[in-house]
């Protein structure tokens, strides 16, 4: 038994059951409010969720893109770079053809001077030109091969010594082929001073 | 006493919707802004890098000229700039991308739905690199004089534009009596080009119907000659302003000399020096190919005692060989220096061991391998 304000007597349940009847609606409406906020919230998350996971497909789909625009324009211009291509005196260059002595020559001059120079017009690329035909091996048994630029991504970091060391920073290679002709004139002609080539561009990514 | 709670409680309840709302609202307003800055950032990007491809083609693509449509672009105002040591393409105020290699000549700034690219090779006297030429469909140039070496029928012939032709340059060329009809029409900007000295003609002052027009809007070069001066409109007057120095023309006379064309088309005269410090950096290490090659050359043709070897390597006072690596390689170290200062005097100099390479290279023709 419970006593009111005025003095009256209720039964415990009774007061109860109307002091009850109120906080429960309260909180129900309290529970409404904080279960749809929460609802809000999760669809809110999922939303986020979603788009970010998009937005890594749809960067990675991009990166992929530029990575394939980037190799063939490394081709092209490795392609037309005066520094391989044949010449003809005044007249236009022979497409697509590159010059065995400029090409030797090239061999020493680009990798010696990429960080003054060949490094703003080829970043972080490798470029290889391959005679294919006809067949001359190198002592290893490849087809004989030049290296014209290598500039592969890295990075430094510190080892166990406290030494800033640089580590290859790079996962993949894109590669593009273009076959192309080299002509070497100081082979006899009757030998042939044309063979076979293939330029390989591969960009580290 | 309870209605009154249940009044505050109420506009505690609204208060309290309004807050939250509010906050929402931030919430997605701030994503929106964000995403919109993006979104524009992005495009910028993406348009930047898409001219640069471009570009790239035009720019390897000897001796062509190509229309390229940009009606997508107009909302944007291309900038090519070159100052200094640093080279830049973008857009205005926006995304842009480095070029410290590529030479390209253009007005600085283009807002246009229509690029015309023109590619030239730049020989010294072998191959340096291609300068590529930028302008736009509503960039006018009005041609006036005449050098009376030819090189007006020449760029008449260039760069008129024929009915049946895909490119359109915007090119007038004007004579005496026409002079002052000159007008900006429906253009974005106006270039004067002048083929006799300016201050030798008596229609050197700026066309009446472009007095109007602002230093951004109009500029004159000077071509006349060997020598480079370009000019800006002067405030509240009708006569051109000088603006820097004169510049010597490096480049050896022949058929379609690209120093001289992209004179015409560099947006001014910093611009100009600008890519062509870019020129002579790249001279250096063709040189230094053709340096190994010669030398390729020479120890072939040791052996035997006929022309070849003569021209190579024996012939007195001058033979290949001499004049190649004393007198034109050894040099382009100074003219580097000098042209980093914006000066091409010393690189001038180059001119006559190139075309002195020049002739051995055309006797070497036939008979040996050549240099180039």
């Amino acid at each position: 038994m419970i006593r009111d304000k005025k003095g009256q007597i209720h039964p415990r349940g009774i007061f109860n059951s109307r002091s009850r009847i109120r906080p429960r609606s309260g909180q129900i409406r309290m529970a409404e409010t904080i279960g749809v906020i929460f609802i809000f919230f999760v669809i809110i998350l999922f939303g986020i969720i979603f788009y970010y996971k998009y937005s890594e497909v749809a960067a990675k789909e991009q990166q992929e893109k530029l990575l394939a625009t980037k190799a063939m324009d490394v081709t092209l211009k490795s392609l037309f770079l005066p520094e391989l291509t044949c010449t003809r005196g005044e007249a236009e260059p022979e497409d697509n053809c590159f010059d065995m002595m400029k090409l030797r020559a090239a061999e020493i001059v680009m990798p010696e001077n990429f960080e003054e120079y060949y490094f703003n017009l080829f970043p972080n690329v490798r470029i290889t030109v391959e005679q294919i035909y006809p067949v001359e091996l190198d002592v290893e048994g490849n087809n004989i091969n030049w290296l014209l630029y290598d500039k592969p991504k890295m990075k430094s970091v510190e080892d166990e010594n406290g030494n800033m060391v640089l580590i290859p920073d790079w996962a993949r290679k894109e590669a593009t082929y273009f076959i192309v002709a080299l002509k070497d004139e100081i082979k006899p002609k009757e030998k042939g001073q044309y063979s076979f080539g293939v330029l390989k561009v591969e960009v580290y990514s | 006493m309870n209605s009154k709670k249940a009044q505050i409680q109420m506009t505690f309840n609204w208060i309290y919707i309004l807050v939250a709302g509010i906050v929402i609202l931030l919430f997605f307003v701030g994503i929106i802004v964000k995403g919109t800055a993006v979104a524009k950032e992005s495009l910028e990007g993406d348009v930047v890098r898409i001219v640069e491809s471009i570009l790239v083609g035009a720019g390897v693509s000897e001796k062509t000229k190509n229309f390229i449509d940009v009606s997508g672009l107009t909302d944007y105002t291309l900038e090519f700039k070159c100052e200094d040591d640093f080279a830049s393409l973008g857009i205005k105020d926006g995304a842009f991308r480095e070029l410290p290699i590529a030479p390209i000549f253009a007005p600085i700034e283009i807002r246009t739905s229509g690029l015309v690219t023109w590619s030239l090779p730049y020989k010294l006297p072998f191959k340096v690199t291609d300068l590529l030429m930028i302008t736009s469909t509503n960039t006018k140039y009005y041609v006036v004089g005449d050098d009376g070496q030819g090189f007006r029928e020449e760029m008449e012939k260039a760069l008129s534009s024929q009915e049946e032709d895909q490119v359109k340059f915007n090119f007038e060329f004007l004579d005496e009596d026409d002079y002052d009809l000159a007008g900006i029409g429906g253009n974005q900007q106006v270039r004067v080009v002048y083929l006799s000295p300016l201050d030798q003609i008596d229609f050197g002052n700026i066309p009446a119907n472009l007095n109007d027009l602002g230093p951004k809007q109009l500029s004159a070069v000077d071509i006349s000659g060997r020598q480079i001066q370009y000019y800006t409109k002067m405030k509240g007057n009708s006569a051109w302003r000088r603006e820097g120095e004169t510049m010597p023309l490096v480049s050896l006379s022949g058929e379609k000399e690209a120093a001289r064309y992209a004179a015409i088309f560099a947006g001014n005269a910093e611009s100009y020096k600008c890519n062509m410090r870019k020129v002579f950096e790249r001279l250096e290490y063709v040189a230094e190919v053709y340096a190994g090659k010669l030398q390729e050359l020479k120890e072939y043709y040791v052996a035997e005692t006929g022309k070849c070897h003569e021209i190579l390597t024996s012939r007195r006072p001058n033979n290949m060989g001499k004049v190649f690596n004393f007198n034109f390689y050894s040099r382009i170290g100074t003219c580097q220096i000098q042209a980093r200062r914006g000066e091409f005097s010393n690189c001038g100099e180059l001119l006559a061991p190139a075309s002195e390479l020049q002739a051995f290279n055309e006797e070497l023709r036939g008979e040996c391998i050549t240099l180039y």
